[in-house]
């Protein structure tokens, strides 16, 4: 019996093998055409840019979207935007003027210019897209302060406000500002225009695979005012842009690696350094314009005491912090970073002699608030309770997820026990919305500074912080016009915030965009960092 | 084949209130999630009456049960409402993606059993010795492999050091293989366990130690006796592993950039899309039940026995 | 084989004889033998953690980051250097404890449902069946997913939700066997003496149908561990500082290229510990019920 069973197994055995050969060979004989390169042909140029960001676009009507992304820097054309230097200049728009002292901005447009679909732009449609922002935009706010829009002729458009409208040029500048066709938009409804958005950009919708990527094509009627692109109206060179959407942040950078990507956003901290040393890729990078910080419940004791948030500000290493990010970012200590308007540099070097890390300062702040370490176990008390606080970490945030552990480590340094919880981003600031939380880690990228008045205006931002003169200050800097004076007021804001910390400022980041060797001509400009492809060539073969 | 039918009508109607039952409990679960997705999906520089003007525009400040009655009455006429971040039709953005998923674990499943069948028979024809182990201890290895670290490593391996294979994304039927084999390598032991199993009670039985008494081939005797009807659970396993896998290929479909529905799953229970959701799970929760009655039936037209046994 | 009337320590002693002479056996399923070694090893490694770890597992040391494995860190440091050695060492407790606390969460929701369903039929039956399937019916990470969002994220809501979703196979299978034998003879003797019904599940019913439960019951322990791992990868696993492997692996993932250390160790310590109780299970799973299916 066992004899015979033996027999048996090893014809069987033998049968197995054959039939994983089996298998096995056509898979081989499938695969194998496409390991063989096929023959390129000598052409000097790839006519296909190949982008790879991290997330799809959630639409692309821009007016309906609650952010914005490369691709809607493609198919969009704001009508000013900043040049390298943050100096404002025309895209879209021949030019510009402000009159009425401040009050009203005039738009002259350019005679020809259309949107991709043919339609022309005139006055008559940025005050429609203006308007359907106001109605459909979750960001409809953005354009509360204009009080009226006046056709002056067919290509002179003015934007009436109530006041000085200063914080509006930071939505121009972006594709929030930038006109939609309206009249397209109308005819197809606003669900079918979020798929197939329709802008005067430099490219135009072609195909969009949902879940995998979308292709943008070359839109032959663009034309631009930028001054500092070469090619004023359509990039030859670059006859179709694939915008890949690839979340695993290994996998999008492997992509470029192995070359079949061109550029990619959203690098990763940990890939920078090694990118760096490639040489088939280049980086480039534009400064965060905001901050990340630590948001702290001012109203919760014992954080309702100065004095203990002066002691974690104090005993926060903003520079180990960085070193943990593979000095992708910057130590900041004040709240308005060099790519925003009004940022201020004396600000920040009081802003730094005051909060460098100091133990034994931030120990002492803690002993004049009570907090001393009584029992010795290595954490403050004061009547009996040990100081222990919950810090909020987005974990879709990879530079505030990766330091959240070594804040609280560093906290610990000073005896204050801190205990980590993660969550999404959106869920942090819901809870900070509810005044549900201690402290908490969050970020801003907004270029204009009334992004304050969102965080820290007593009744329009409502978290835990109100202070009257910051509401009044915060309102009066929307309406100067005039940098220097508006500078001046949110100094004194910041210089405030200083004293009472409702932000502990940590860093400001850089964020890389980063491209293969053979893609020429690309402008990555501040302060979002758009991408400029109209010079952009991708040099292949030498022929 | 007419009791077939009756049988297979009775096994829908039963799977109706199940998939109702997840339906409801699904919308409970979503919305005991604190705080709704107009919160969730906007930027900093929004402001507060925006929030409730969006709120009231998506019903989201209506009952719960209201808001669900709504969202079934249209469901069941095969409107599957707007997602509310997309703010598209849910069924554009499920049916573009609904084909890779199915295509992706279909054929990760058939890999799985092209390879999980010829371990689990040789394993138990050859018993006890080092083939035996060498083949489940292989498969046992996959098995236990968290699949992300496995996908990223094959991912490294073959699509950018030896770059034989796609990394990542869809480009043509070669870019599945890698997608598919990491969720398949787990499977495989699944697979050749149970055929093991199977096999060894076949071997036992009367009929077949008959067969082999009355000294037939001993290919007659394991193909015709024991390996045929040992691949009757192994069939029907096949369909109850679908929609199972679907739902795992949630982490495969993110490491791989693969289109398919899993990584909107995900996305949209994060950000509490409601619409997407529901709409996701329902589906899955439909083929599961379809695949489990499909299961039943080829288990009944294979085992003659089963349906009696039902019937009585 | 069955008396008409068993005792509780007949039982016990019965299991204690079936538990014996499957120690013995083992050492003839060899690979059963090498699951049971190395979940006594790790069993010893997390008992002994405080002994073993160099270094407290949250401890930072940023001048120390990244540092490749050495006689200092002979696991390597990750990226706010901490040492990865003392982490995954640690880490042990941690795994155990999620695969351990799950296993009997799921054991003992599956395994009181499964007795109910399959004593008393009826209402109960369909009952209980109706929510086993839709519960089963939907994808379990997806739905451990959805839990972890609501109760929040934090190793023991992780271990929560997954047990809520995926105890099922214990009623189905506790079930089937319940069902195979409520009209047996002994059960009906005991019925006929006047025993209650809760003795009869609970001394005659139960200690016939743990063998099923017991292997399901290892094999629960790495599926439990493996999905913590994965809701990790999704970005909701245990909090930091905590030491869990699949949060180590889930974090060092973006450099797996040039700092493979930091992933290479908890993985090979996942792949090690679920391998030992997939091993073990599907040994006793040989020993105890060959013809089980799981």
């Amino acid at each position: 019996m066992s004899y015979s069973r033996r027999a048996i197994s090893k014809i069987h055995a033998l049968i197995a093998v054959v039939i994983i050969v089996a298998i096995a060979v056509p898979i081989i004989f499938f695969i194998y055409p496409h390991l063989m390169p096929s023959p390129t042909p000598q052409i000097q140029y790839k006519k296909t840019l190949v982008i790879a960001i991290p997330e799809e676009p959630e639409g692309l009507d821009i007016q309906q979207v609650s952010w914005a992304n490369e691709i809607h820097d493609l198919i969009y054309q704001p009508l000013v935007v900043f040049d390298e230097n943050m100096n404002m200049v025309c895209d879209l728009a021949v030019s510009w003027e402000v009159t009425d002292n401040g009050k009203s901005i005039i738009f002259h447009l350019p005679q020809d210019a259309q949107f991709s679909s043919g339609n022309p732009i005139t006055a008559q449609v940025i005050k429609d897209s203006i308007e359907r922002y106001r109605q459909i935009s979750p960001y409809a706010e953005d354009f509360a302060v204009v009080s009226s829009i006046e056709i002056i002729d067919d290509y002179t458009v003015k934007l009436v406000c109530e006041e000085p409208p200063a914080y509006l040029w930071a939505v121009l500048i972006t594709v929030y500002g930038a006109p939609v066709d309206v009249v397209s938009a109308r005819s197809m409804g606003n669900e079918q225009f979020n798929v197939e958005a329709i802008g005067s950009g430099p490219y135009k919708l072609k195909e969009w695979v949902h879940g995998s990527h979308i292709v943008l094509v070359r839109n032959d009627k663009y034309k631009t005012n930028l001054p500092f692109v070469e090619n004023k109206g359509p990039n030859p060179y670059i006859d179709e842009v694939i915008i890949r959407f690839i979340p695993e942040d290994l996998t999008r950078i492997s992509e470029l690696e192995a070359g079949n990507v061109d550029i990619v956003r959203g690098v990763p901290v940990d890939a920078v350094s090694r990118l760096m040393q490639n040489p088939d890729i280049k980086l480039y990078y534009t400064l965060q314009p905001g901050i990340d910080y630590i948001m702290v419940n001012v109203r919760k004791p014992p954080l309702d005491d100065v004095r203990v948030r002066k002691a974690i500000a104090l005993a926060v290493d903003r520079d180990s912090l960085v070193q943990v990010l593979e000095n992708t970012s910057i130590p900041w200590y004040c709240f308005i970073s060099p790519s925003m308007m009004c940022y201020n540099e004396t600000i920040e070097e009081i802003a730094k002699n005051t909060y460098s890390t100091n133990i034994d300062e931030a120990k002492s702040l803690l002993a004049s608030a009570g907090w001393t370490d009584t029992d010795g176990d290595g954490y403050v008390d004061k009547d009996g309770a040990p100081l222990e606080l919950t810090l909020l970490v987005p974990v879709d945030r990879p530079q505030l997820k990766r330091v959240g552990p070594l804040i609280q480590d560093q906290l610990k340094q000073i005896g204050i026990k801190v205990n980590v919880r993660e969550f999404e981003y959106s869920y942090v600031r819901q809870k900070t919305r509810e005044w549900d939380f201690d402290l908490a880690l969050r970020a801003w990228s907004w270029a204009d500074p009334d992004i304050l008045i969102y965080l820290v205006h007593g009744t329009i931002a409502n978290y835990t912080y109100a202070n009257p003169t910051v509401d009044q200050l915060l309102e009066e800097g929307r309406t100067v016009m005039d940098p220097v004076e508006r500078t001046k007021v949110y100094s004194r804001i910041q210089s405030i915030l200083l004293e009472d910390l409702p932000m502990i400022p940590l860093f400001v980041n850089k964020e890389y965009t980063a491209v293969r060797k053979n893609v020429v001509g690309l402008i990555v400009l501040p302060p979002y960092g758009s991408i400029v492809i109209n010079d952009v060539k991708i040099i292949i073969g030498e022929s | 084949m007419a009791g077939m039918l009756k049988y297979a009508v009775k096994k829908i109607f039963l799977g109706i209130p199940a998939i109702l039952g997840v339906s409801i409990i699904l919308f409970s679960i979503m919305h005991m999630i604190p705080g709704d997705p107009i919160v969730l999906i906007v930027g900093e520089r929004v402001d507060p009456s925006r929030i409730e003007e969006l709120r009231e525009a998506w019903g989201l400040n209506k009952p719960i049960y209201i808001q669900y009655f709504y969202w079934l009455s249209h469901f069941i006429q095969g409107d599957f409402g707007t997602s509310i971040i997309h703010r598209q039709p849910v069924s554009d953005l499920i049916f573009s993606r609904l084909p890779f998923t199915i295509e992706l674990t279909l054929t990760s499943l058939i890999i799985a059993y092209i390879i999980g069948i010829p371990i689990g028979v040789v394993a138990a024809l050859k018993r006890g010795s080092w083939i035996d182990y060498l083949a489940m201890g292989f498969a046992i290895f996959f098995y236990s492999m968290p699949g992300f670290w496995l996908g990223l490593m094959l991912m490294l391996l073959f699509g950018l050091y030896l770059k034989w294979l796609p990394l990542s994304g869809y480009s043509g039927p070669e870019s599945l293989i890698l997608p598919a084999l990491t969720l398949a390598l787990p499977s495989i032991a699944m697979i050749a366990r149970l055929i093991r199993s199977e096999m060894l009670e076949v071997l036992t039985e009367d009929y077949v130690r008959t067969a082999w008494a009355k000294g037939l081939p001993s290919r007659t005797v394991i193909f015709r006796h024991a390996f045929k009807n040992a691949l009757i659970p192994v069939i029907v396993m096949f369909f109850l592993q679908l929609p199972w896998l679907i739902g795992g290929a949630v982490v495969i479909e993110t490491v791989f950039a693969w289109p398919g529905m899993g990584r909107l799953l995900y996305k949209s229970i994060v950000r509490q899309d409601y619409p997407v959701v529901q709409a996701i799970i329902l589906i899955i929760a439909i083929l599961t039940v379809i695949s489990n009655i499909l299961g039943d039936i080829v288990s009944a037209i294979l085992d003659p026995r089963i349906r009696l046994e039902e019937a009585g | 084989m069955y008396k008409s009337k068993i005792g509780i320590m007949d039982n016990v002693l019965l299991n204690a004889r079936r538990i014996i002479e499957g120690l013995r056996m083992m050492f003839y399923y060899k690979m059963a033998l090498i699951g049971f070694f190395i979940v006594c090893a790790v069993t010893i490694i997390a008992i002994a953690a405080p002994l073993i770890a160099l270094r407290r597992y949250d401890e930072t040391n940023v001048a120390d980051r990244l540092k490749p494995p050495s006689s200092e860190y002979p696991f390597g440091t990750d990226d706010l250097g901490r040492c990865i050695f003392s982490r995954v060492i640690y880490g042990s407790r941690i795994a155990l404890m999620v695969g351990l606390i799950v296993m009997l969460i799921e054991a003992s929701i599956g395994v009181v449902l499964g007795l109910i369903a399959g004593y008393y039929g009826g209402i109960a039956d369909k009952v209980i069946s109706a929510i086993t399937d839709i519960i089963w019916a939907l994808p379990p990470l997806v739905l451990a997913l959805g839990i972890v969002i609501i109760i929040g994220p934090g190793l023991l809501n992780v271990v929560a939700a997954i047990a809520i979703v995926s105890w099922p196979p214990f009623t189905r299978i506790t079930r089937a066997k319940v069902q195979s034998l409520v009209n047996r003879e002994f059960i009906l003797a005991a019925r006929a003496i006047g025993e209650n019904n809760f003795n009869i599940i609970v001394r005659y019913i139960l200690p016939n149908v743990l063998s099923p439960i017991i292997v399901l019951a290892t094999l629960t322990i790495p599926s439990a561990i493996l999905s913590t791992t994965a809701l990790s990868f999704l970005g909701f696993g245990a909090q930091p500082p905590t030491p869990d492997w699949g949060a180590m692996l889930a974090e060092g993932r973006d450099k797996m290229i040039y700092a493979p250390w930091i992933t290479t160790f908890p993985g090979i310590f996942i792949v090690i510990t679920a391998l030992g109780f997939n091993l073990l299970g599907d040994g006793l799973r040989d020993m105890l019920d060959p013809k089980l299916k799981i």
